[in-house]
């Protein structure tokens, strides 16, 4: 028996949206590209049994978050992720404002930056995010609370944007 | 309608279409092949008596690199009798193709500087329990000779001398649950000495200084990262960084701040007062503009003055100026380079002259994750 069998079909099912989730995190496609590889070699070396017993995707996301913030604590280099998107040449009011966000988000610190990505972009709760980046209720809490309060500060343009965000988030 | 979550997917819509299932698949085979033949190596190196392989490092004559390989099966750290550590790291089981009923997922191993690889079952590794994913930390002094960890059964830190096997207990109890969120332990270099910093175990960050043989706790400012302790316990050094600026501190003298946010210090220096930072070389022309961490900057960390940044020299290109740790003499201080990119180069340890910026290399690591080296800060 193949001890990878299920492993490709589950990459083609859920790799587009793991993606999305590792370019929020990264702002940098070709980064991107090399953290979610990491991970689904992770996956696959662990396969037999996860596809015994595990969450699959579950895992794979928990991986994505681990892996992210360990590569952004161990390079201490200031990547490009606020590059200019690729495509998307309009100035209209829409893109000047993704433009902005995607600029603000770069200058968050990695955990800020990504309680953002899981709170607002995967709707996860804050258990679940405390679950996932592998620390306490209080300290997404507070992360969650630090990277708004920075946001606003950093892109006064994006009141808007963060007008139904919770300007309190409970502590 | 949530205007910031709209906006998040309209940027995610621009990631790119990938098709990674080939290259992870590639990845994880070449990985098992590579564990089952150092499998295969290591069982021939013991029936040989040896345990590291020596590759020879290229064709221009270079160092040789000197590969020490993750075995699948190690055996527990004996209780005394063992020789400098080289580093430290948490283990991942292979699939249970390998022999060992006893492998635990994430427990810490442990090598010596002669190539030996053990479990160190004492000490508390990740743990992903129900609510919570935990690591106890581990340090490990300058010298190889002295380690702490977390110990699960005595809920507390202990210090361990590798060769007589004496074991020191800080004399507290911290349960496991407080572990959860960031930890932070330094030891001093006799390592009688440790600082712990946790964020996110407790309702408030928590810090402490120890002094394992005379057993007595001093509960210091939680916000403060620690850096170093020196052997009487007498400079404690602490960080705290900010979004553009770090303050430092000596303990009983002023804080000053840095115009830089940065984790990257050496322990404090043999003078008592200089701190040495890996500083940043940055490159205006870039869009967005991009720091590289290619300077050595010292700082007066009792008077506040700091000195010009000096190019780092005899770095790859493709490694990366991470960590410092320990002085070996005056001017002298321990680095850490790893690959930008991974799976771009070899993660090494240098000496670097702080005042000329000059480096010599120490040794290569065996593996991208270097774990815990002796006497780094990070």
């Amino acid at each position: 028996m193949d001890r990878y069998e299920g492993f490709q079909e589950f990459v083609h099912a859920r790799q587009q949206s793991l993606m999305r989730t590792a370019y929020l995190l990264t702002g940098n496609a070709h980064l991107a590209e090399d953290l979610l590889q990491t991970v689904l070699t992770r996956v696959a070396s662990r396969w037999p049994k996860l596809a015994r017993n595990g969450n699959i995707e579950a895992y794979a996301r928990k991986a994505l978050v681990n892996q992210h913030l360990s590569w952004r604590r161990r390079k201490h280099v200031e990547l490009p992720s606020a590059a200019l998107p690729e495509h998307g040449r309009s100035h209209d009011e829409s893109t000047v404002r993704r433009l902005a966000l995607r600029q603000a988000l770069g200058r968050l610190t990695p955990r800020q930056r990504t309680v953002l990505v899981l709170r607002f972009f995967e709707d996860r709760t804050e258990h679940e995010t405390a679950q996932l980046m592998g620390c306490s209720l209080g300290t997404v809490k507070s992360q969650t609370h630090h990277a708004l309060s920075r946001l606003r500060v950093l892109a006064p343009e994006l009141a808007d944007l963060l007008a139904d965000v919770p300007t309190e988030v409970h502590r | 309608m949530n205007l910031l979550r709209d906006e998040l997917h309209r940027i995610a819509d621009e990631a790119p279409q990938i098709d990674l299932a080939d290259r992870a698949l590639k990845g994880a085979k070449r990985g098992r092949a590579i564990t089952m033949a150092l499998a295969v190596v290591i069982a021939v190196a013991v029936l040989t008596g040896g345990m590291v392989t020596v590759v020879n490092g290229g064709l221009r004559g270079e160092r040789p690199v000197v590969l020490t390989p993750v075995p699948a099966v190690a055996p527990v750290l004996p209780k005394k009798d063992i020789g400098p550590l080289a580093r430290a790291y948490t283990y991942f089981c292979p699939p249970p193709t390998i022999d060992d009923t006893d492998c635990v997922d994430g427990q810490w191993r442990v090598v010596t500087a002669s190539g030996m690889t053990y479990k160190l079952t004492a000490a508390l590794g990740l743990k992903n329990t129900n609510k919570k994913v935990l690591l106890g930390p581990v340090a490990i002094t300058q010298n190889g000779r002295r380690i702490a960890y977390y110990s699960e059964k005595q809920q507390t830190f202990e210090v361990r001398d590798l060769r007589s096997g004496r074991i020191w207990k800080a004399p507290f109890t911290i349960s496991k649950n407080e572990l959860a969120g960031e930890n932070f332990l330094r030891l001093s270099p006799n390592g009688l000495h440790l600082l712990y910093a946790n964020f996110g175990g407790r309702s408030k960050p928590y810090s402490v200084l120890v002094d394992v043989a005379e057993g007595k706790t001093t509960t210091l400012n939680g916000t403060w990262l620690p850096v170093s302790v020196d052997d009487d316990g007498g400079s404690v050094t602490q960080v705290m960084p900010y979004d553009g600026t770090t303050r430092i501190r000596v303990l009983g003298n002023e804080p000053l701040t840095i115009k830089e946010a940065t984790h990257s210090f050496s322990a404090l220096g043999p003078d008592g007062r200089t701190l040495a930072r890996i500083g940043s070389t940055r490159n205006r022309d870039a869009k967005p503009e991009l720091r590289r961490p290619r300077t050595i900057v010292t700082i007066d960390a009792i008077g506040g003055h700091e000195n010009p940044e000096v190019p780092i020299q005899g770095i790859p290109e493709e490694l990366v100026p991470s960590y410092l740790g320990g002085w070996v003499g005056d001017t002298e201080v321990t680095l850490l380079a790893v690959p930008e990119l991974s799976g771009s180069g070899t993660p090494a340890l240098y000496v670097l002259d702080v005042h000329t910026g000059r480096t010599r290399q120490l040794r290569t690591l065996d593996s991208e994750t270097s774990g815990v080296l002796p006497g780094m800060v990070g």
